[in-house]
Parts: C-alpha cells; sequence; structure tokens
C-alpha cells in the first residue's frame, strides 16, 4: 500500500477585514442621544437619598435654581449646603428668626444677585423686580417641620415661587 | 486590427440595497427612545409663598380660601382593601373669609350649601369648618374635594386662589396629595357645571383653585 505523502504546505489565509461601519452607526446614534437626554434639564439627577412624592400633575420642569432636601443633607444646584442630623437643623445654620437657614440664604442670594447683575448695574432695585423661581427636591417622607425651613429661607431670599419636583403617576 | 464591438444591451449586476446600517441604527434608537421614555418621568407642581404672619389680605374686601391639614398626635388604625394600618388623625380646617360685596353666582345656593355643610360664622365675619379625626386622608381629600371646594368654586367661578397651610407633622407627600386635590379634581372624580362670567354661559370644569400659596399652620396646637 501506498502511503500518502502529505507534504507541509503553507496555507495562505486571506487578509482579515473587519467592517466597522455598524459600529460606527450605533456610536453615532448613541452619542446623539447622549447628548440630547444631558441637555434636557439639570432635575433629572437627584441627590442621595431623595424619593420624590407622586402625583398626577404634569406640567414639565423649567431650568431654576434647584434647591434639595433629603434626610440629613440639604443641597442647592446639587452641592451640600447644610448637614444635619436627628431631622433637625443645628442651632448654628438658623438665624435669629428661628425660620431662615443662613447657608442657604447666602447662596440664593449670591444666585440672585448674579442673574440680576446687568439689572443691578443700572441702580435697579432687586426688591421691585419679579420673584425668582426654585425647584423644590425632597424626599416624600420628611416632614413639613423641615420643609418649612427651606422653604422660608427660599421665599425671603426673593425665590416666592416654587416647583415643586414630584414623579408623575400614569 | 479593430475590435468588433459588441452588439446587444449592457446588462447592469443586480442592485443590492445593503440595509445592515439601517438596521443598527433603527435598533439603537429603539432602545434609546424606551430609555428616555423612562427619564421623562419629573413633573413640577407650582405654588408660591405666604410668609408666616403676614394674612394681609384678609383685611380687604378680596376673596379667601385657606384650608389647613393638621396632623394630630393620636392614633388610628383602620382598614381598607390593602389591610389594616396605622396613621395619626389628619384634621382639616376650611376657612371662607367674608363675603360682604363680592361677587356670588346663586348667593342662595351658597348659603344653603354652607348651612347644610355645618359651616360657622357670618357673611361679615367668614366661615369655618373643622373637619375632624379623618384616619384614611384619601377620604380627607375626595370630602374636600368633591364637597366644599367644589361648591365654593361653583359660587366663585372667577376666583383661583387658595391658601394651604400644614402643621410640622405633615409628611411632604402628603402636602403634595393635599396641593393636587386643591388644584383640581382627580380624573376618576366627575366634572361640575361651573358659569362662565366673561362668556355668560354654563360649562364643564375639573379646575378648582389652580394657583396655590403654601403657608405654615401657627394657629393651633396639636
Amino acid at each position: 500500500m501506498s502511503k500518502k505523502r502529505y507534504k507541509n504546505k503553507r496555507v495562505n489565509l486571506a487578509e482579515a477585514n473587519v467592517n466597522i461601519t455598524s459600529l460606527l452607526d450605533v456610536l453615532t446614534v448613541l452619542l446623539f442621544f447622549l447628548i440630547q437626554s444631558f441637555t434636557v434639564n439639570n432635575v433629572s439627577s437627584l441627590p442621595e437619598g431623595i424619593r420624590l412624592p407622586a402625583s398626577i400633575i404634569e406640567n414639565e420642569i423649567e431650568e431654576t435654581v434647584v434647591v434639595a432636601l433629603s434626610k440629613d443633607k440639604l443641597y442647592a444646584d446639587n452641592k451640600v449646603i447644610i448637614t444635619f442630623k436627628n431631622g433637625k437643623f443645628s442651632a448654628q445654620d438658623i438665624g435669629e428668626d428661628n425660620r431662615t437657614l443662613i447657608p442657604l440664604q447666602k447662596y440664593l442670594t449670591k444666585q440672585l444677585k448674579k442673574k440680576y447683575a446687568l439689572v443691578q448695574g443700572v441702580g435697579r432695585d432687586l426688591s421691585k423686580l419679579p420673584p425668582g423661581k426654585v425647584t423644590i427636591q425632597a424626599d416624600r417622607e420628611l416632614p413639613f417641620s423641615l420643609m418649612k425651613y427651606m422653604l422660608h429661607t427660599v421665599a425671603t431670599s426673593g425665590y416666592s415661587d416654587y416647583q415643586f419636583v414630584v414623579n408623575a403617576k400614569d | 486590427m479593430r475590435r468588433r464591438k459588441r452588439k446587444g444591451k449592457t446588462t447592469l449586476p443586480p442592485a443590492e440595497v445593503n440595509v445592515v446600517s439601517l438596521m443598527d441604527i433603527l435598533t439603537s434608537l429603539l432602545f434609546f427612545i424606551l430609555m428616555v421614555i423612562s427619564f421623562s418621568k419629573y413633573a413640577i407642581l407650582d405654588a408660591t409663598s405666604l410668609i408666616s404672619g403676614e394674612p394681609d389680605e384678609r383685611d380687604k374686601k378680596v376673596f379667601s380660601l385657606q384650608v389647613s391639614f393638621l396632623k394630630t398626635k393620636t392614633k388610628c388604625r383602620y382598614n381598607d382593601k390593602q389591610g389594616m394600618h396605622y396613621t395619626t388623625y389628619t384634621d382639616a380646617l376650611v376657612e371662607l373669609g367674608p363675603t360682604v360685596g363680592l361677587k356670588i353666582v346663586k348667593s342662595s345656593r351658597l348659603k344653603r350649601f354652607l348651612k347644610s355643610n355645618k359651616f360657622s360664622g357670618s357673611a361679615e365675619n367668614g366661615y369655618t369648618r373643622l373637619l375632624t379625626k379623618f384616619c384614611d386622608s384619601a377620604k380627607l381629600l375626595s370630602k374636600l374635594r368633591n364637597n366644599f371646594l367644589k361648591n365654593i368654586k361653583k359660587s366663585f367661578p372667577n376666583e383661583n386662589k387658595i391658601i394651604i397651610a400644614f402643621n410640622d407633622k405633615v409628611l411632604y407627600q402628603e402636602m403634595i396629595d393635599a396641593m393636587n386635590s386643591m388644584r383640581a379634581l382627580l380624573p376618576e372624580d366627575k366634572a361640575f357645571d361651573i358659569v362662565n362670567l366673561a362668556a355668560n354661559k354654563t360649562e364643564k370644569t375639573r379646575v378648582l383653585f389652580p394657583q396655590l400659596i403654601v403657608t405654615e399652620d401657627l394657629s393651633r396646637d396639636v
């Protein structure tokens, strides 16, 4: 019997081409939608520890200063302004009227001045301008005894129009 | 030598449309639309502030309606479809300011409503009614919406402002529920007839008092 001889042949494989057209399509669409979702508004990110209450309201959010209150922190534009314990603000954070939160008032007054810097520059009185709007996010289980400090401070800082952010019920 | 030209029609190769890219884009679009829909679940509830201690509107001849929600220390146990619950009692105080000099639609109907619902007071000084010891705040809100506020709105169709006051024990979710109930009837409630004073005709509506003024209730200790 003859044995077949197997010669060692070098097999030349064809060059491998990777077609990345589909990948580029997916990435382009991803990019456009990510850009679109980031520019909707700054309320879409909630600080930690806040569960919003539910409501049947359907009004859309407007771009404003955002004040958020969780069980242990008060935020303004996503920055921690006050930390508190046991569901009570500390005495050093509360003003003489026993209603105003001093760090929050300072922050909001600064924001209002920036907003109306041009108007103030020509000598207009800030108190005669239309009230500012503030967006409020708070945990659904917070008692009004905590909320009232935040609401009072916001109102006395020139933001007497509130926008309460809620989870829209279906 | 000249080459002979081939006679006859030139046939083009069959056209192919590559839909792979299109399918990729559509699939990505679909997933991201689903994701965006889940992000857009936030809504806002508008209100304004009334700084505590400044009830200036009560001195003038203007419409004034205030509803105060008060949670008491006493706990109650009640049964609903979801089983037994423990909660604190919620009271509601409805305060309608002086009505002398105000434009009222069918004032006789308002008088009958105030009398039959046990409001105390007079047209000169205003009327009050305290609703007490409600275990289930949803029932309290339903009564307020469908009985009290609806009838007051029928008599004052052009008025849109209401002052809502809360005491310290009221939770934020309860505050939002109360604000919702003061603004308009819920989808499950029946719409009611209201006189459009400008057009001088009757129309159906679910809107109650959409301009909310939030304040703190300081008048009662609980």
